[in-house]
C-alpha cells in the first residue's frame, strides 16, 4: 500500500509542475541530429554534459571491441588486461559498477557484478556510442551514479532496398576480423543481420620490466576469439506505431595470460556467452508517444583455472525487463515524459546462496521547460525505485541550460544518484573465509556540474568548446572487510569524493576539396575514498583513476583521402595504497581511403597503433601491445 | 730485553690495530646499508594482484619502511610474497603465486638475482650453499645452489609442503595438505637428498620449529567437515607433537582446543612455545609443558595473521591483515603481552624475518 501511495505521489508531483506547453529540444550538441536509440525519453539530461565517439573512430575498430574505442578515445577509465582481455570502464573516478552502460535503452551491466566485459561486445555490433560523464540515475535507475555509456542500433525504415556490408581486418600479433552485415530496408519493413568473428593471439614480444633484468620475453596464453551474431527486425504497423526487435548472440573466448612477474605461463581461461532478446513498440502522434519495451538478457561466464586451486565455475545471470515510456508536449514552452519500468533478476552460482531473484519496480519521469526561444531549458527528473520490499533512495535532478551570449551556453545540473548491492554483495554464500550481507543498503549520492559552452560556426570554421567542473560524492560505498569473526563481508562503511574539470575542444577549418579538424581534451580528476569516521584528507586515491587525461587528435581529410593522429596521455594510477603505475602517453597514426561508384563505397584503412613502441601498464602486471599495424577494407552495396 | 718488550709491544700494537681494523670492517660490512639495522616483514598482497611487498622495521628508528624493494629496484615484487629469508648476506623473497624467488642484497636489498623453474613457492630454508624450497605447485621441495641460484634436485613430499626445519642434518617439512587436508611430516636426510621418514600428525600441520635442546615442535591445525557449511559434521582438535629428530618419533602428542585452530608456532630463547594467528583464531597463547602436559596462557587478544619472535631480542612480532587493499599492522610486545609499538606496513603481512635461519 505504501509503495502504490509513493508511485502515485511520485506521478502527481511530476505532473503537477506543469505550467505551459512546449516541444522537445534536442539539444545533444556533439551529436548533430542522431537520434541515440538508447536515450530515455529521446532526450538527454539537461545541463548534463554528453559527447559521441566519431564516426571515423567507429568505423576503424568496427573490428574491435567496445573497450578498443573507449580505449583509444582516452575519454573514459578502462581497465584492460591486454588486447581482448576483459575490460572494465569507469567514469569520473567511479568504478564500473558505478557506469551504467544502456543499449537501446536496455542496461546491459550484469546484476551479479555490476560491470560489463567491454572486450565481449563487438564494435561493429554498435552504429552509435554517446558518453554522458555524471549521475543519471533519475532516468537510467541503479548503477548510472558515476556515467552512463549508451549504445544504439539505428535500423530505419527508408526504403533504401538491399544493403551489404563487409569489413574484413588484419594485423599484427595474429590478428584478424571480419564481419558481415546484410540489410533491407522497405518502406513499412526493414530488417538487418550482422555476423562477426574475431581472433587473436596476442603473442607479441617486449621487455619485461617486472623481471631481474628486464629481459626479452613473449606474452603467452592471450589469445582471444569472439563469434557474434546480431539480428534486427522493424515493421511499420500503423501509420504511427512500429515494432522492432533485436537478438544479439556472443561468444568470447579468452585465455588469461598470467602476470609480469610470473615466471609460469597462464592457464587460467574464461568464456563470456551473453545473450539480448528485445522487443519495442512505439506509438506517436504529433505531440505525443508511447513506448514499450521487453527484454531478456542472459549472461554465462564459464572460468576455468587447472591451475593450483583447479577452479571451474559457471555463473549465469537472466534479466527480464519491462518498460513503459511516455511523452506528451504540451506547447513550445514544457512537456512531461513518464516511464515505469519492471525488472526481474536471476543468478545462478555455487557460489550464491539458493535464492539470488530480486524484483525490481520503478517509475520515473520528466519535466522540461523551454523560455524564450528555447534559450533557457530547465529539466527536473526523478525516479522511485521499490525493491524486494524496500524503497532504494528516492532520486532527482535538476538541471538547466542558458544562452547567455550568442554561441554561449552556461549549464548545470544537479542530481542525486544511487547504487544497489549486486548479487556477489548480497548473496555470497558463507564458507571459512567469506559470506555475502542481504542486509546492505543502496549507496547513494549525489553528482553537482557546471558548464559553459562555447560554439562558432562560420562557413569555413566550426568551433566548440566546453569547460565542465564536478563535484561527485557517494556515501555508504559497499566495501568487503573482515567482520568480528574474520570472515570478509561485504558493509557500507566507505564515502567517496571525485572533483574535477574537463575540458573539451573542437576545430574544424573547411578548404576546398579538404578539411582540417582538430579535437583536444583534457580532464583533472581528484577521487578519494574514505571510511566513516575518518577525515576526508585521511582518504585514499581511488584506484586505476588517473589524475590528469589528455588527449589531442589532428585529422585531414582530402577527396577521398583522410589521415588522423592522435596523442593520448595518461597520468600515474595508484592501483592500491602503496604503489602507482607509471603514466605513460601513446601515439597512434590512421588512413583512411573511401572509392565510392554509384551503389558501391569501398574504403580501406590502416592503423599504426603506439607508433613510439612506448612500454605501459593499464591494469598492473600486465603487458599492452607494443607497436602494432593493422590493415582493413569495407565494402557496402546499396 | 728493552728491545724485547719494544718488539713485543710493537707487534702487540700492530696486532691489536689489525684487530681492531678487523673487526670495525667486519662491522661496517655488516651495519653498511640502508635496511641493515632490523628486521624484514613479508607483505603478501592481494591475490591476484602485483602488490605484495616487503617492509623493514629498523630498530636504530624504531619505524617501519615500507616497499623497499620497489624503492631500490624500481620494479614490484609480484603477486603473493610468502616469505623472506636472510641467508649468507643475501635475502631470499619467495613469491609464491609469482612462481619465482626474487633475490636481494640483505643490507641494501639491491636485486641480485632470480631462482625460477619452481611452482608454487612457499619457503625457503639454508644450510651452507644450498637452499630448500618447498613448493605447493608439484609437492616438492627444491634444492637449490646458492651460487648458480638454480634448481638442482627435486625431492618429491606428501601435499602442500609448508614450513621447514633442521636438524640432524635431516630436513622436516610439514605437509599441510594444500587445498586438502594431509598429516605427514616429511623427514628429508641432507646427505642422501631422499624422504626417510613419513611421520604422520592429525592434522594439517602448519609450522614446525626446533627448540634450543633440539627438540623439534610441530603445529597441527586440527580438521573441520561441514555439510554443507556452516553446519559442522566433524571437527577435529587442533594439536601439538614433538618429535625426537634422532629417531624421528614422536614423543609427545597433546591436544590444543577442540574448536579453535591456530596457524603459527614459535619459540623463545628460552625453549618456551607461543602459538595463535590464522583466520578466525583469536589471540596468541603460551604454550609450557613440563613433565608431559602442558599449560596455555593467553597472552594477547588480538586477531592476528602472523607472528614471530625475533631470536635476538625474544621480542614478539605480530602482524595483522585487516584487508588485501589496506596497509597491515605490526605490533612489537615483549613476550608477556606489553605492547612496545604499532606500525603501519604493506598489505597484507603475514611474517617477519630476522637475520636467522634455524627453522622456517
Amino acid at each position: 500500500m505504501e509503495y502504490r501511495k509513493k508511485l502515485v505521489i511520485t506521478a502527481f508531483l511530476l505532473y503537477a509542475v506543469l505550467l505551459v506547453k512546449a516541444d522537445i529540444s534536442d539539444t545533444l550538441i556533439h551529436i548533430d541530429k542522431v537520434v541515440i536509440r538508447g536515450l530515455k525519453f529521446n532526450d538527454h539530461t539537461t545541463g548534463s554534459k554528453i559527447y559521441s565517439i566519431d564516426t571515423l573512430t567507429l568505423k576503424m575498430f568496427a573490428s574491435g571491441s567496445l573497450a578498443d574505442i573507449l580505449n583509444i578515445e582516452n575519454s573514459t577509465a578502462v581497465k584492460s588486461y591486454g588486447p581482448g582481455g576483459m575490460a572494465s570502464v569507469s567514469v569520473r573516478g567511479g568504478s564500473s559498477r558505478h557506469t551504467a552502460v544502456i543499449w537501446n535503452g536496455f542496461n546491459l551491466t550484469n546484476p551479479m557484478s555490476g560491470g560489463l566485459n567491454y572486450s565481449a561486445l563487438p564494435a561493429g555490433f554498435i552504429d552509435e556510442i554517446a558518453i554522458q560523464p555524471g549521475g543519471s540515475s533519475a532516468l537510467y535507475g541503479s548503477g548510472s551514479a558515476c556515467g552512463v555509456i549508451l549504445l544504439s542500433n539505428n535500423l530505419t525504415l527508408n526504403n533504401s532496398g538491399l544493403s551489404i556490408d563487409l569489413n574484413s581486418e588484419a594485423g599484427s600479433f595474429k590478428t584478424f576480423s571480419n564481419m558481415i552485415s546484410l540489410g533491407y530496408s522497405g518502406k513499412n519493413i526493414s530488417s538487418r543481420v550482422k555476423a562477426g568473428y574475431q581472433v587473436a593471439e596476442n603473442d607479441f614480444k617486449f621487455h619485461n620490466p617486472e623481471k631481474y633484468g628486464a629481459p626479452l620475453d613473449t606474452l603467452e596464453h592471450a589469445g582471444f576469439r569472439m563469434y557474434s551474431l546480431l539480428y534486427q527486425l522493424a515493421i511499420k504497423t500503423g501509420r504511427h506505431s512500429k515494432v522492432e526487435t533485436d537478438f544479439w548472440y556472443i561468444n568470447h573466448f579468452k585465455k588469461i595470460p598470467s602476470l609480469l612477474s610470473d615466471y609460469d605461463e597462464g592457464k587460467a581461461e574464461q568464456t563470456d556467452e551473453n545473450m539480448r532478446l528485445t522487443l519495442n513498440y512505439s506509438m506517436f502522434g504529433n505531440n505525443w508517444f508511447i513506448k514499450y519495451r521487453t527484454g531478456l538478457l542472459y549472461d554465462n561466464i564459464l572460468y576455468n583455472d587447472p591451475a593450483e586451486i583447479g577452479i571451474h565455475s559457471k555463473n549465469s545471470c537472466l534479466s527480464f525487463i519491462n518498460e513503459i515510456e511516455s511523452h506528451y508536449t504540451f506547447n513550445k514552452y514544457h512537456n512531461l515524459n513518464l516511464g515505469i519500468n519492471h525488472t526481474r533478476e536471476n543468478a545462478a552460482s555455487k557460489s550464491y546462496t539458493p535464492t539470488t531473484e530480486r524484483i525490481r519496480t520503478s517509475v520515473f519521469g520528466r519535466y522540461n521547460l523551454s523560455l524564450i526561444n528555447e534559450r533557457i531549458l530547465l529539466s527536473v527528473e526523478s525516479r522511485e525505485e521499490y525493491t524486494d520490499g524496500e524503497f532504494a533512495p528516492f532520486v532527482f535532478s535538476v538541471g538547466s541550460e542558458v544562452d547567455l551570449l550568442p554561441g554561449i551556453r552556461v549549464k548545470g545540473v544537479t542530481a542525486k544518484h544511487y547504487a544497489l548491492p549486486v548479487f556477489d554483495d548480497l548473496y555470497w554464500i558463507e564458507d571459512a573465509y567469506s559470506r555475502g550481507n542481504p542486509e546492505l543498503t543502496p549507496e547513494y549520492g549525489w553528482n553537482n556540474e557546471v558548464g559553459i559552452v562555447h560554439r562558432k560556426n562560420d562557413e569555413n570554421l566550426e568551433l566548440y568548446h566546453e569547460i565542465t567542473v564536478f563535484h561527485n560524492h557517494v556515501n555508504n560505498l559497499i566495501i568487503w572487510l573482515p567482520a568480528d569473526d574474520g570472515k570478509w563481508t561485504p558493509e557500507n562503511v566507505n564515502k567517496s569524493l571525485s572533483r574535477g574539470f574537463e575540458f573539451l575542444g573542437n576545430l574544424k577549418r573547411n578548404y576546398t576539396n579538404s578539411n582540417l579538424s582538430i579535437r583536444y581534451r583534457y580532464s583533472y580528476t581528484k577521487a578519494l575514498i574514505w571510511e566513516y569516521g575518518q577525515a576526508e584528507d585521511a582518504g585514499n586515491r581511488r584506484i586505476y583513476v588517473p589524475e590528469h587525461a589528455a588527449s589531442l587528435s589532428v585529422g585531414y581529410l582530402i577527396r577521398n583521402f583522410e589521415i588522423r593522429y592522435l596523442q593520448t596521455f595518461t597520468s600515474n594510477r595508484y592501483y592500491d595504497n602503496f604503489h602507482a603505475l607509471d603514466a605513460y602517453t601513446v601515439g597512434n597514426i590512421f588512413f583512411n581511403y573511401n572509392w565510392i561508384c554509384s551503389n558501391i563505397c569501398f574504403s580501406t584503412y590502416l592503423k599504426i597503433l603506439n607508433i613510439y613502441n612506448t612500454s605501459y601498464q593499464v591494469m598492473a602486471g600486465y603487458a599492452q601491445p607494443p607497436l602494432s599495424f593493422s590493415a582493413g577494407i569495407n565494402l557496402s552495396f546499396k | 730485553m728493552k728491545n724485547t718488550y719494544l718488539i713485543s709491544g710493537i707487534k702487540l700494537f700492530f696486532g691489536v690495530f689489525c684487530l681492531t681494523l678487523l673487526i670495525t670492517s667486519c662491522d661496517k660490512e655488516e651495519s653498511s646499508g640502508e635496511y641493515a639495522d632490523g628486521v624484514f616483514i613479508t607483505n603478501e598482497g592481494g591475490y591476484g594482484n602485483n602488490n605484495g611487498s616487503v617492509s623493514f622495521y629498523s630498530y636504530s628508528a624504531d619505524s617501519v619502511y615500507n616497499n623497499i624493494f620497489y624503492t631500490v629496484n624500481n620494479r614490484t615484487l609480484g603477486d603473493v610474497v610468502q616469505s623472506v629469508t636472510v641467508h649468507n648476506n643475501k635475502a631470499y623473497v619467495v613469491v609464491n603465486n609469482s612462481n619465482k624467488v626474487e633475490i636481494a642484497d640483505k643490507n641494501t636489498f639491491q636485486e641480485v638475482g632470480t631462482i625460477s623453474e619452481v611452482s608454487l613457492p612457499r619457503y625457503l630454508i639454508a644450510q651452507g650453499n644450498t637452499g630448500y624450497l618447498s613448493c605447493w605447485g608439484d609437492n616438492s621441495v627444491k634444492v637449490i645452489d646458492l651460487e648458480t641460484n638454480t634448481v638442482t634436485q627435486s625431492v618429491t613430499v606428501a601435499s602442500g609442503p609448508e614450513k621447514m626445519c633442521i636438524a640432524d642434518n635431516k630436513l622436516y617439512v610439514v605437509n599441510t595438505g594444500g587445498y586438502s587436508v594431509d598429516s605427514v611430516v616429511s623427514v628429508i636426510d641432507l646427505a642422501s637428498l631422499e624422504v626417510v621418514e613419513n611421520i604422520t600428525v592429525k592434522y594439517a600441520p602448519q609450522d614446525i620449529v626446533v627448540d634450543k635442546d633440539n627438540k623439534i615442535w610441530v603445529l597441527c591445525f586440527g580438521k573441520v567437515v561441514y555439510d554443507p557449511y556452516p553446519t559442522i559434521i566433524e571437527e577435529y582438535p587442533s594439536k601439538i607433537y614433538e618429535i625426537d629428530p634422532e629417531t624421528d618419533a614422536v614423543v609427545l602428542e597433546g591436544e590444543l582446543f577442540q574448536d579453535q585452530h591456530p596457524t603459527q608456532l614459535e619459540v623463545s630463547n628460552n625453549g618456551t612455545l607461543y602459538l595463535g594467528g590464522g583466520y578466525t583464531f583469536a589471540g596468541i597463547y603460551r604454550l609450557e609443558i613440563e613433565g608431559g602436559s602442558g599449560t596455555l596462557t593467553s597472552i594477547i587478544t588480538d586477531y592476528v595473521y602472523g607472528l614471530n619472535i625475533d631470536p635476538g631480542t625474544n621480542i614478539l612480532y605480530t602482524l595483522q591483515a585487516p584487508t588485501y587493499t589496506d596497509p597491515g599492522i605490526l605490533k612489537r610486545f615483549e613476550l608477556d603481552g606489553t605492547l612496545l609499538g604499532t606500525y603501519e606496513c604493506g598489505i597484507g603481512p603475514n611474517s617477519a624475518s630476522f637475520k636467522k635461519t634455524n627453522s622456517y
